[in-house]
């Protein structure tokens, strides 16, 4: 590796969880596109939250319910600088990812009719997919497809032609998580505006790993998951650019989204709390609050740099193995890497690397249609964080050739 | 790897009684949705529930194919009540704490597949989708019960 910028020890010895023994050996959790681990400054931010500020939020008189309106206030104004939103009132939390774009699809889905398209990939996550399906079965939306390539890039040409008159959204993912390809999505958005269509980002997989701008990318929509980036888990974010939320339909009612409640007459809360409906996950606010801290305290520039040497340095190992085959080669890649072999099924290939305490993925990574496209029921995946380091490469490598030895 | 015994990646490798049967009466398929494995069993089974003749075509993990290969070499020329004891016994070897009554080899050297809960329904898919051929079903997955 290259110089770091910054000291690997110094930030592994801040992730807990890293420090045990799995199976009688050191782990390597290789895991990370699935769920990030957390670092102490977030165990504690919670904990803290818990042992001295906890209150319900925005309606008490009272000092802890004032305390805890600060600290989930403030978490959602660093979550607004961290993706530099213009304003809080674009920052709707959600459950996450997921409830993001449900939230998005059955908010648009009132204003849509039979015959309207949604532009989604084929590279997509079936969270990107699935809402868009409910839609199409509850009232006759058309989903188009833009396909993808063999090294698993988006085909820009082909989106190109999907757009029509009817087109109401493209949903399609900054960086997928079965082959880590990163989407030129300031391309795309350009791309959209020239039809007048809304862009909704599915960022789960991007802000954990890069810097991520929503107005320098001039997206409409962008969601995104706490427990990927080091957070809690139960949050996420959906931003949205005020100008369309201001208009758009309610989707969950409930306490905390109205203002005033009669069975006449009903005034519903300001952005984006109209969108917030019920006691939302403030303890999960206040750690995604201090996951943004520690994140920006490394510098995302800093992590994405460090993430593409280790992506070169793991891919060029893996490279080397008899037979192994990496699904996802595209020219702008995350650290992710998906792998076959021909002769060897990857759920044993999972066993195998949890025995000698390597935490990888296998399987179809929520992303059927992928697999389908390569032809594969699934692959191994090993996706790097920044506190991930040539050790663990290292012992990925050694694993794999262990079970290359058992299986042929 | 307790897991990985020698019978288990030979059978894995080179599966036996692979592939479609001619003469079958029955046959059934078995996914599992969550990994993508697939099997079909085919029986040749007569009135009087006999098993003359079985195969599979299986599409899955080392774990699932060597299950399935050693479920047809167990179930050539067996009667229905004494087929179904078997599917017991392996399913009770897999599942359950107690030791129950064991399969015999080679079957039992897939008995270290029970230290892996995630992996015990490679290794029990064959023969739900066996149950499922000699119910007259066609169809089964993982994540319903035979």
């Amino acid at each position: 590796m290259n110089s770091l910028p910054f000291n690997i020890d110094s930030i592994r010895a801040e992730f807990p969880i890293l420090h045990q023994q799995v199976n009688g050996h050191r782990l390597a959790f290789l895991d990370n596109a699935a769920s990030s681990q957390r670092p102490d400054a977030v165990i504690d931010a919670v904990s803290h939250y818990y042992r001295n500020d906890h209150a319900n939020v925005h309606r008490g008189v009272h000092h802890l319910s004032h305390r805890a309106t600060d600290a989930y206030e403030g978490a959602r104004e660093k979550i607004r600088a961290f993706i530099n939103a213009r304003s809080i009132r674009e920052i709707v939390f959600t459950s996450g990812t997921t409830e993001s774009i449900n939230l998005l699809a059955n908010s648009l889905g009132q204003t849509m009719q039979a015959g309207d398209e949604v532009i989604v990939s084929r590279m997509e996550h079936h969270s990107n997919i699935v809402p868009w399906k409910l839609l199409a079965e509850r009232m006759g939306i058309v989903i188009k497809v833009a396909p993808i390539n063999e090294q698993g890039e988006l085909v820009l040409d082909e989106l190109a032609k999907l757009f029509s008159a009817k087109t109401k959204l493209l949903a399609i993912a900054h960086v997928s998580n079965a082959l880590g390809t990163i989407n030129p999505v300031a391309d795309i958005v350009a791309l959209a505006k020239q039809h007048d269509v809304p862009v909704l980002l599915d960022g789960a997989q991007a802000v954990p790993h890069s810097k991520v701008d929503v107005q320098a990318i001039d997206c409409d929509f962008y969601a995104f998951s706490s427990h990927k980036m080091c957070g809690p888990t139960g949050i996420g974010v959906l931003y949205a650019r005020e100008s369309l939320l201001e208009n758009m339909p309610l989707f969950m009612g409930g306490g905390e989204m109205v203002i005033s409640v009669s069975f006449e007459k009903t005034i519903y809360n300001d952005l984006p709390y109209r969108f917030e409906a019920g006691t939302p996950p403030i303890a999960q606010a206040i750690g995604l609050g201090a996951a943004v801290d520690y994140l920006e305290g490394i510098g995302m520039d800093n992590i994405a740099a460090y993430e593409h040497q280790l992506l070169e340095l793991a891919t060029t190992a893996l490279s080397d193995i008899d037979g192994l085959r990496i699904i996802g080669t595209a020219a702008e890649k995350a650290a992710v890497i998906s792998f076959v072999f021909d002769d060897i099924h990857p759920h044993d290939l999972g066993t195998v690397l949890d025995h000698q305490g390597v935490a990888i993925r296998t399987g179809h990574h929520c992303a059927n249609p992928v697999m389908d496209f390569f032809g594969v029921p699934g692959t191994a995946r090993a996706s790097l964080a920044f506190y991930n380091d040539a050790e663990d490469i290292e012992q990925l490598v050694k694993a794999l050739h262990v079970a290359v030895g058992m299986f042929r | 790897m307790q897991v990985y015994q020698k019978t288990v990646l030979e059978h894995s490798r080179k599966p036996h009684h692979f592939g479609p049967l001619a003469t079958a009466t029955h046959s059934a398929e078995g996914f599992n949705p969550l990994c993508g494995d697939k099997v079909t069993v085919y029986l040749n089974m007569s009135s009087n529930g006999t098993i003359s003749e079985a195969s599979h075509e299986t599409s899955g993990c080392a774990i699932c194919m060597s299950s399935a290969s050693m479920m047809a070499d167990a179930i050539q020329v067996l009667n229905f009540e004494t087929a179904k004891a078997l599917c017991s016994q392996v399913n009770t070897m897999l599942t359950s704490d107690s030791t129950g009554n064991p399969p015999g080899m080679p079957l039992q050297s897939l008995e270290g597949v029970r230290a892996y809960p995630s992996r015990v329904k490679c290794a029990t898919l064959p023969w739900q989708t066996l149950l499922t051929a000699m119910m007259g079903e066609t169809l089964t997955t993982t994540e319903q019960e035979a």
